[in-house]
């Protein structure tokens, strides 16, 4: 029992990151029906700055502001100057861009930092003390911390595009962007904005992964597939999927490599794949994607 | 100018040539023209569509263009928002409109209910209400809301339903009244009978009648049943391969057998 609830709430915490970078995914499909495959190493970069800020002498929680901040005008700015002006281009046009930019800007950070990993400081208490225990488990307060996370900013983001002007437009853009177009909405504003959005929830996902990984130019590899895996698993355009897609990997992931033997750390990956292919099989639209069945 | 294509066309009611040139280009530049749209040519990549059309909408006036299939009536709305590059002048109460995007033509006035109705199924009936609001000041946007919810009460009801699941008439319908929510000065409608039943068409058409009479909303219509909406209609254009061959007051083209017996089918010609 202990061992179940120490592998399941290190798999929460993890499945947490994934879901932020996921939701962020999800704010750029819904945007251009498009995926932006840097959005981890983006994230990357703007951690790296915020450990540059550190070691200028910033407080942690002001350097984390600034790479949500720079988080968003950079992926703001990567709309503008190179998606935007692909608009009348096939969609891979727009995916090669992305590839482009996980290139370029992995090699960016590299070239400025270096290819050792460096120690990040955690936003949540994370030294050896800073646990409580369930059932016997070592539950750390920096997992409680990024599951908060994950439900404070899912339910600001989800208020944001439910409640507010500018989250009617971004659900105008994701639903008919001709549509919204005829109605004056101007849709490059809206996806301007989503993009940004998805920057700071990629900068976020950095800030959590990097105490746990160490910061390097690797660390977001594994938030981007197993991101990718969860926004797929659930639907793509579905917040709520994202979020709980993600939880719902790493639960699966970790779960699988410690309880099936012949899966263990070499499969879990593939055997986790494999569960999602399956899913989809079964329902196309992931857990909850939009249909897309039109009424004629 | 009269432009050339004019020529086809007949006069049933004697005045010579020149001078209906001259009575149609005086209602192009009239004071209470809203629309004016001349010389206007559009087409798909090097394919052209329209040749040089001139069209005028005035104020408070339900215009309707009739025309076959591939006779080029979307291809003329979709230039009138800006949806594609056409050339020739689109003025919008002396607003001059080329150059503009959909989104720009929408601010300045133009309210267009594509062919379709390009609803947003995935969003509520009232979202879509707000979303054609968001072109008012901020003060004034749940007014309109509830202001055209209870001109539609069979939108009230169901103001929460996704737009996706009304049935294609009241859909047609919520497309019409978040255009109007706009305030515009003109409204477009592509087709609005594509589709529906007769009985739902006829309830359309009342709804245009109704918000001309009521409100002097401006409006041009593109339909297939003609008959119907020329019922409506102030003015008619006929549109063939690109072309205005026919325009007029509609009683008027009830005169021609060839355009009786084109579009409004022979059997129904007047006695």
């Amino acid at each position: 029992m202990t061992h179940f609830v120490e592998a399941l709430v290190s798999a929460i915490s993890l499945g947490s990151i994934y879901s932020l970078l996921a939701i962020a995914l999800v704010v750029v499909y819904r945007a251009n029906r498009t995926l932006n495959f840097a959005q981890g190493e983006i994230g990357t970069f703007t951690i790296f700055i915020a450990f540059s800020l550190i070691n200028h002498g910033w407080a942690l929680g002001l350097a984390a502001v600034a790479s949500i901040a720079i988080g968003f005008v950079v992926c703001a700015a990567v709309y503008y100057f190179l998606v935007r002006p692909l608009r009348h281009r096939p969609g891979w046009a727009v995916v090669l861009i992305g590839a482009g930019l996980y290139l370029g800007v992995n090699a960016l950070s590299g070239t400025i930092w270096g290819a050792n990993p460096h120690g990040f400081p955690s936003i949540f208490p994370n030294a050896v003390g800073d646990y409580f225990t369930i059932a016997g488990a070592r539950v750390y307060y920096y997992v409680v911390g990024d599951l908060a996370a994950l439900i404070v900013l899912t339910c600001v983001v989800s208020l944001l595009i439910g409640k507010t002007s500018i989250g009617l437009q971004m659900r105008a853009v994701a639903a008919n962007p001709q549509s919204a177009d005829l109605l004056g909405i101007s849709t490059a504003r809206v996806r301007l904005v989503s993009w940004g959005l998805a920057g700071a929830l990629g900068s976020i996902a950095g800030l959590l992964t990097a105490p746990v990984t160490t910061l390097s130019t690797q660390m977001m590899l594994d938030v981007l597939l197993y991101g990718l895996a969860a926004a797929t698993l659930g639907g793509l355009d579905s917040l709520k999927g994202a979020a709980i897609g993600g939880i719902a990997v790493a639960v699966t992931t970790t779960m699988l490599s410690v309880y099936v033997s012949w899966i263990g750390q070499e499969l879990k990956e593939a055997a986790a794949m494999a569960l999602i292919v399956t899913v989809l099989v079964v329902r196309p639209s992931g857990l909850f994607g939009t249909a897309q069945v039109q009424r004629v | 100018m009269i432009p050339t294509d004019e020529r086809h066309q007949t006069t049933p009611n004697g005045p010579t040539d020149a001078a209906q040139g001259e009575a149609r280009a005086a209602r192009r530049s009239a004071e209470d023209t809203v629309l004016a749209i001349s010389g206007l040519s559009a087409g798909y990549g090097s394919s052209a569509v329209l040749h040089g059309l001139d069209l005028a909408i005035r104020k408070g006036e339900i215009v309707v263009l009739l025309g076959a299939n591939g006779a080029g009536k979307t291809t003329l709305m979709r230039s009138i928002v800006g949806e594609i590059r056409s050339e020739g002048s689109r003025v919008l109460n002396d607003e001059r409109l080329n150059g503009h995007a959909p989104a720009a033509t929408a601010r300045l006035g133009i309210a267009s209910v594509p062919q379709g109705r390009g609803t947003f199924n995935e969003l509520s009936v009232i979202d879509n209400l707000r979303l054609g609001a968001l072109l008012l000041p901020m003060s004034r946007r749940a007014a309109a809301v509830d202001t055209w919810l209870s001109r539609f009460p069979r939108l009230a009801e169901r103001r929460d339903v996704a737009a996706g699941v009304l049935s294609g008439g009241e859909q047609q319908l919520l497309a019409i009244a978040r255009a109007c929510v706009t305030e515009p000065k003109i409204l477009l409608c592509d087709e609005p009978s594509l589709g529906l039943s007769p009985a739902m068409t006829l309830q359309i058409f009342e709804a245009f009648r109704e918000l001309n009479s009521t409100l002097g909303l401006s409006m041009l219509i593109v339909e297939q049943s003609a008959r119907l909406a020329l019922s409506v209609a102030s003015y008619a254009y006929v549109l063939e391969t690109g072309r205005i061959v026919w325009e007029g007051a509609p009683t008027a083209l009830d005169n021609d057998s060839s355009l009786v017996a084109a579009y409004l089918g022979r059997t129904e010609t007047k006695s």
